[in-house]
């Protein structure tokens, strides 16, 4: 068997006293590539959130590579290498692109210039724009600038927030193209929560469905595709 | 290191020789007075220098930092006064228990943001004074009768010792400035939620960098309890100092190493000629310089220059 990179068995998390996670169950294997879509608050983004660490969960456990992390706090988190590519990017944008990098790097001080270039070995136009300020990029570059920050904490699961959110869809075919060749070449397993339905199931091996902070519905990416309820609700084909 | 910085490690270099030149006219010019004033400059800013580490570079203000220069000044007052400690240690120790116990709240206080956070520490600063006030060995409300010291370099070495202070000061804003230590604190300021999610131990950063705020502020208020020889609760806690601390600090430019120098050194300039002579308003006249530097110079004088 896999052995599976995230393990979550029957997670639940709120803000305040509204629950917006309800019991789910979700798992990564090593390698693999896997899609979480659903509509406007199904708990997604607070999914990925409870994984990194930054809220507390109210029931349910975490396992990461095959440990217990619930207790552990975001930066033990990222060490152990989850990284999150967080909603809207939440870049530093007063800083300039290396300097968000470097802090990316933040749990790996000791290899910074190695992951510098390994980053910028991706991305080529960061490599051009080191010096300018995250606040000036465009929204492709910011975003690529969200992974490749990422990427400098050399993690083993990556999970991406909106990836395609504000971008032309030809940015997004790149992007996903960029990060399907990380993931060969690194050989980590990659969480991408995606309302753009079409491309979460092309680039994705398996996805799950969120609705009201439950899942509905998961399987193989190839087998939603076809499946009609899905092709009704999120794809709009009739 | 910028053009500015370095013109402004030329500066402290001249002022150390300041005294030195005075005393060279001989009495063609008031030397006492003019020491006087650089001396008030220097220590402002020591404080507004203080205020950006943790204003400046991880967003989060202290409205009340002032509370620290209190606490500075009564533990070398208390030290000194009542169980006969050297000067130097009971200023050491005034910075040192301000770091202490501003470690010590920061992980609570610093739950708050921006005014939340503003208001809790002046609530501390003027907490700390009513306090101080109903102590026996702190003199109550009354203070404490420093005695004049009369040893070596006499008057100047306090002259010398704000000028250390504020010089260790600007090297911390410029260690700050472009250390992966400062990084961290910038990435707080910028986002706090992505600070943590890199892995920055959020908590820690920001109170180091609340407790490196308190350690200058508790030093400036050391050396400025010995050089007055009186303290007492309205003066050391006093809201004003926060107010004219601030004001240097948007004045010359938050955020950056070398604007809080150039606003401290204005302010007190500003104060000397303008509200010596006009003392009934100047509560008005400062409350105008902070509408006009934020609306005309919102990254002060130097953030605008650069």
């Amino acid at each position: 068997m896999l052995r599976r990179v995230l393990d979550v068995r029957e997670l639940s998390a709120g803000y305040g006293d509204v629950e917006v996670l309800k019991g789910i169950s979700l798992y990564v294997n090593e390698g693999e590539v896997v899609a979480i879509f659903g509509s406007n608050g199904s708990g997604k983004s607070t999914f990925l959130k409870v994984v990194a660490g930054v809220l507390k969960p109210w029931g349910g456990t975490v396992h990461f590579l095959e440990e217990h992390i619930d207790p552990l706090p975001p930066e033990e988190r990222v060490r152990r290498g989850v990284a999150l590519a967080a909603e809207g990017r939440r870049l530093f944008m007063g800083m300039s692109v290396e300097e968000n990098l470097i802090l990316g790097g933040w749990t790996r001080r000791s290899r910074v210039k190695e992951n510098l270039e390994r980053v910028y070995s991706y991305f080529p136009e960061l490599s051009e724009k080191r010096k300018t300020l995250a606040g000036d990029l465009s929204g492709g570059q910011q975003q690529m600038l969200s992974i490749g920050r990422a990427l400098m904490s050399e993690p083993r699961l990556l999970m991406i927030d909106e990836l395609s959110l504000g971008l032309a869809p030809a940015v997004v075919d790149r992007l996903a193209h960029i990060l399907l060749t990380v993931r060969e070449k690194e050989k980590i397993s990659l969480l991408l929560v995606e309302q753009e339905v079409s491309l979460a199931l092309e680039v994705s091996d398996r996805a799950y469905v969120f609705d009201l902070g439950e899942v509905v519905d998961e399987g193989p990416s190839e087998e939603l595709l076809r499946r009609d309820s899905i092709r009704k609700t999120y794809l709009n084909v009739l | 290191m910028g053009k500015h910085e370095r013109l402004t490690l030329i500066f402290f270099a001249l002022l150390l020789f300041l005294p030195v030149g005075l005393s060279a006219v001989g009495e063609l010019l008031p030397a006492g007075y003019l020491l006087r004033v650089v001396s008030s400059a220097l220590m402002l800013t020591s404080l507004a220098l203080a205020q950006n580490v943790l204003l400046g570079y991880t967003g989060y203000p202290a409205f009340g930092g002032i509370a620290f220069f209190g606490i500075g000044s009564y533990t070398a007052g208390v030290l000194s006064k009542n169980l006969g400690f050297p000067l130097l240690l009971s200023i050491l120790a005034g910075g040192v228990l301000s770091l202490i116990v501003a470690i010590a709240i920061a992980p609570v206080l610093m739950k708050l943001r921006s005014h939340y956070f503003a208001i809790a520490t002046l609530a501390l600063q003027l907490a700390l004074a009513e306090f101080v006030s109903n102590l026996e060995f702190t003199g109550g409300s009354y203070g404490i009768n420093l005695p004049i010291y009369r040893g070596f370099l006499e008057g100047y070495l306090f002259y010398l010792l704000f000028w250390a202070v504020a010089l260790s000061a600007f090297l911390l804003n410029l260690y700050v400035d472009r250390s992966v230590f400062g990084y961290a604190l910038k990435a707080i300021r910028e986002d706090e939620l992505a600070a943590e999610s890199v892995g920055v131990n959020t908590v820690l950063f920001k109170s180091l960098s609340f407790g490196l705020m308190a350690f200058v502020t508790g030093l400036t208020g050391g050396v400025y309890a010995f050089w007055i020889t009186y303290i007492d609760p309205s003066s050391t806690f006093d809201p004003l100092l926060s107010v004219k601390t601030f004001v240097a600090l948007l004045l010359g430019g938050v955020g950056t190493t070398v604007g809080p120098i150039v606003g401290a050194f204005s302010l007190e300039l500003i104060s000397e000629v303008v509200w010596s002579r006009f003392l009934e308003l100047h509560g008005i006249i400062l409350g105008a310089l902070i509408v006009l530097a934020v609306l005309f110079l919102p990254r002060g004088v130097v953030g605008a220059k650069g």
